[in-house]
């Protein structure tokens, strides 16, 4: 065989071992949709403010007739139902974010639609990242046809919250964001507490999920203006619900005076070590609203040992005050 | 059954072209040592001392499947330079990794091979499935370590076998475990017995790659569809093999259950399949040698029911706002058991395999070709009760070695495996046929020291319809795979 036949032979055998298409999961894309292809590379089709996606008004392309996306997107939100018609003919539905991610998930057609006999069904359930890009994004789909013709692309617009609550500040402005945020995160599927002691001195822990002091009667009043709640327990038990945050959330402004923070491991999970992250989040005047900033970040890391069952208040992280 | 028939076309096929066989005996060759362990000779005494099997050097020829069944599971049935009958197979020791001489400790052989790999597959992601399971397949694996132990009496034989690996995290278990008594006949020293009965974890009888041994094996691993059909070699039964001239026979009953740790813990139902392979072998002309049979399973699966579930409460968020509001809690009630069905099962297979020795080495053809009805236990398992049709599966290989001396080999396989013949799908509005079938290309290429270690490359172009397009049409998912092996025998 000559060198150019060796050549040749080569090449073949590189593209024979490039064929196909990929089938990542999408765990580093925005969001996934389970029993969807994705398809790397930007949405084909019109965008919708062209000047070509006018002259397509005669409707000679498919066309994304109905189109439900999720809307207001809660971090790690799963098994969320996106799904929407398309003009008959329609062979797939591609989607994407315009401006995350590195490629789009395409979805057949199915049945006929039941209300429309004239558009074809499709549907998926879309699993979203855990720490996504907060804030308002564009979505994006398109009807491509049985030829690989795209139609004009549809955009919604499609709200990522934060992990860290923000009132849906991120994606509103003119929603004011709490007044302060005290929030641990951390890596690993254990039973981490973060607990807080206030100037009047009381624990909000898990057991203890609001900063309200029992007034004379014994009643606490968790509404009452400078009250800090608790938001979850996660991994409570050791039954491992993914989200391994917890903030405590203080919707106006908390009373003046020194504030101690801890993480206490409650239980290992069978764990050897979690690595953890604490984080303050305040509301601060921007322009004519309130913007959440993050006015202090700090990491550490906790070991099986130091499980305690509850026994202590745990690792002492910061203390802060308030004036 | 209505497979009767065809079981003995290629059977006839062989007669036909090999009249000569029936006259002649196989040539000398090595022993197969499926799995691993070289046939010894034949005691000279009853004696446990007596028994101490002489090394066996590298054979030139492999023998075929049943005949590696059947001096496994009797070892004392062969000489240790004679292949169990006119095979037409190459063999580890003459194409790859060559038989290490076994050590013996009074009348105990011990022997055993290694097999040390890097793989990587063009599929591969560094995330974990939805279990927790690593989805990288870009790794070092210890794909086996075997360590066998033979012991062999004048009518009666025993071995065991250890394997470890690291496929699915460290694992030690046992690979094979047989108790063989046999009667010689008048067969002569190379061939396997005229009637042997093995017991415990046994090899099955279905056409070439089943029994075949790992160590002898060209190709990295078994087409999908044999693994499909028999995720594990061995299953718990007993074995009726034997030869008779060219003619080879085996017929075991086990559990039906597969051997790993994907089934279940015991058999689960009464029911016993049956496999069987009938078929000869023999060497038309000096040089060329031609065997085939035809092989079959029948037997009974096993519709798993489901256990009484309690009364649960569920929150479904049915705003999807993230916050439990009281219409969103769904009670459900509990149910009762449903129950546990069972269900036929069966396969067809034949199997042809051709041999020619040049100058330049031995050129090996060989194939088979299955139809299955629910039998895929590992690929696609069927549960045929679930849906209440049969499915239909069907399969094949056709594969050519080529030895390159002795010091080299390359081979190329293409293999074909369809999962259901039956599936639809609805996509845009039209229900429309499903493919779900598999083909497989591989090439091989191996450097060879002889009587000691193989290091083999092979890559495989896999073209199924795992993934879409963009038109959401089923098409190939990118899933190359190559691997390279270094096998040594201890």
């Amino acid at each position: 065989m000559s060198a150019r036949g060796w050549l040749l032979f080569t090449v073949a055998l590189g593209a024979l071992g490039c064929s196909g298409e990929t089938l990542t999961r999408g765990l580093t894309e925005p969001f996934r949709i389970d029993g969807a292809q994705f398809q790397e590379g930007e949405l084909p089709g019109i965008p919708a403010d062209s000047p070509a996606a006018e002259a397509e008004s005669a409707g000679s392309l498919p066309t994304l007739v109905g189109f439900l996306p999720l809307t207001v997107v809660p971090p790690g939100a799963v098994d969320r139902t996106i799904s929407g018609t398309a003009t008959r003919g329609t062979s797939s539905v591609g989607v994407r974010f315009a401006d995350l991610g590195t490629g789009y998930w395409v979805l057949p057609t199915t049945n006929a639609d039941l209300f429309s006999e004239n558009e074809l069904a499709w549907g998926g359930l879309a699993s979203y990242a855990r720490q996504p890009s907060p804030g308002k994004h564009r979505f994006l789909g398109v009807a491509i046809d049985g030829q690989g013709r795209a139609g004009v692309q549809a955009g919604i617009d499609v709200c990522l919250l934060p992990e860290v609550p923000d009132n849906g500040n991120a994606c509103d402005p003119n929603k004011n964001p709490p007044k302060l945020v005290i929030s641990l995160g951390w890596n690993s599927p254990v039973d981490l507490d973060l607990r807080v002691v206030t100037p009047d001195g009381k624990i909000v822990d898990a057991k203890h999920p609001t900063s309200a002091v029992k007034d004379e009667d014994g009643k606490l009043d968790p509404t009452a203006d400078g009250t800090g709640q608790l938001l979850t327990d996660s991994n409570a038990g050791c039954q491992i619900d993914g989200q391994q945050r917890e903030s405590l959330v203080y919707q106006t402004r908390p009373p003046a005076g020194t504030y101690l923070v801890y993480a206490n491991l409650y239980e290992a999970c069978e764990q050897a070590s979690v690595e953890f992250t604490l984080t303050l989040h305040s509301s601060i005047p921007s322009d004519d609203h309130f913007t959440q900033i993050e006015t202090l970040r700090k990491s550490g890391a906790l070991q099986a040992i130091h499980a305690n069952g509850g026994a202590a208040l745990g690792t002492f992280l910061t203390q802060f005050s308030i004036e | 059954m209505h497979f009767a028939e065809l079981s003995l076309l290629p059977l006839a096929v062989v007669l036909l072209v090999s009249p000569s066989a029936l006259a002649q005996p196989a040539p000398a060759a090595a022993p197969d040592d499926d799995m691993e362990v070289p046939a010894t000779t034949a005691p000279a005494a009853p004696t446990p001392s007596a028994t101490v099997p002489a090394p066996a050097p590298p054979a030139a020829l492999a023998a075929s499947p049943e005949a590696k069944t059947a001096v496994a599971a009797a070892p004392t049935a062969a000489p240790a330079a004679a292949p169990a009958g006119a095979a037409t197979r190459p063999k580890a020791s003459e194409v790859d990794v060559a038989k290490a001489e076994p050590s013996s400790l009074g009348g105990l052989r011990i022997s055993g091979y290694l097999h040390a790999q890097y793989q990587h597959s063009a599929a591969s992601e560094d995330q974990l499935n939805p279990s927790g399971a690593p989805l990288n397949e870009n790794e070092f694996v210890l794909r086996r370590a075997r360590l066998r132990f033979d012991r062999t009496w004048d009518y009666a034989a025993a071995n065991l076998e250890l394997d470890a690996n690291t496929v699915r995290g460290m694992t030690v278990g046992i690979r094979r475990a047989e108790a063989a008594i046999f009667y010689r006949g008048p067969n002569a020293p190379h061939l396997p017995p005229l009637l042997g009965l093995a017991v415990g974890i046994t090899d099955l009888p279905f056409g070439f790659e089943l029994p075949e041994s790992t160590r002898d094996r060209i190709f990295m691993e078994r087409t999908l569809g044999s693994s499909a059909l028999f995720p594990s070699e061995a299953d718990a039964g007993a074995k009726l093999f034997g030869a008779y001239s060219v003619l080879r026979y085996a017929v075991a009953i086990s559990n039906g259950e597969p051997l790993d740790r994907n089934g279940l813990p015991h058999d689960p139902n009464s029911a016993k399949d049956v496999t069987g392979r009938f078929g000869a072998e023999g060497e038309p002309a000096r040089g060329f040698t031609l065997a085939g049979g035809t092989s079959f399973v029948t037997g009974t699966g096993f519709h798993r029911g489901q256990p009484a579930r309690k009364s649960v409460i569920r929150w479904r968020d049915d705003n999807e706002d993230g916050v439990l509001q009281a219409n969103e809690i769904i009670a459900t009630p509990g149910t009762a058991a449903t129950p546990s069905k069972n269900f036929d099962r069966w396969v067809l297979g034949l199997d042809l395999e051709t041999s020619l020795t040049t100058w330049l080495g031995r050129s090996i053809l060989y194939g088979e070709a299955f139809v299955a009805s629910s039998y895929d236990r590992g690929y696609v398992p069927a549960d045929p009760a679930a849906s209440g049709v049969a499915v239909r599966e069907a399969g094949g290989y056709v594969a050519f070695a080529q030895e390159l001396t002795k010091y080299a080999l390359v081979g190329l396989r293409a293999s074909i495996y369809d999962p259901n013949s039956d599936v639809f799908e609805v996509h845009a509005d039209k229900t429309v046929p499903k493919t779900q079938t598999v083909r497989t290309f591989s090439a091989l290429a191996a450097a060879v020291l002889p009587g000691r270690a193989r290091l083999s490359f092979q890559y495989d172009w896999i073209k199924d319809y795992l993934a879409r397009d963009s038109l959401g049409v089923p098409s190939d998912a990118r899933n190359n795979r190559w691997t390279l092996r270094l096998g040594v025998d201890l």
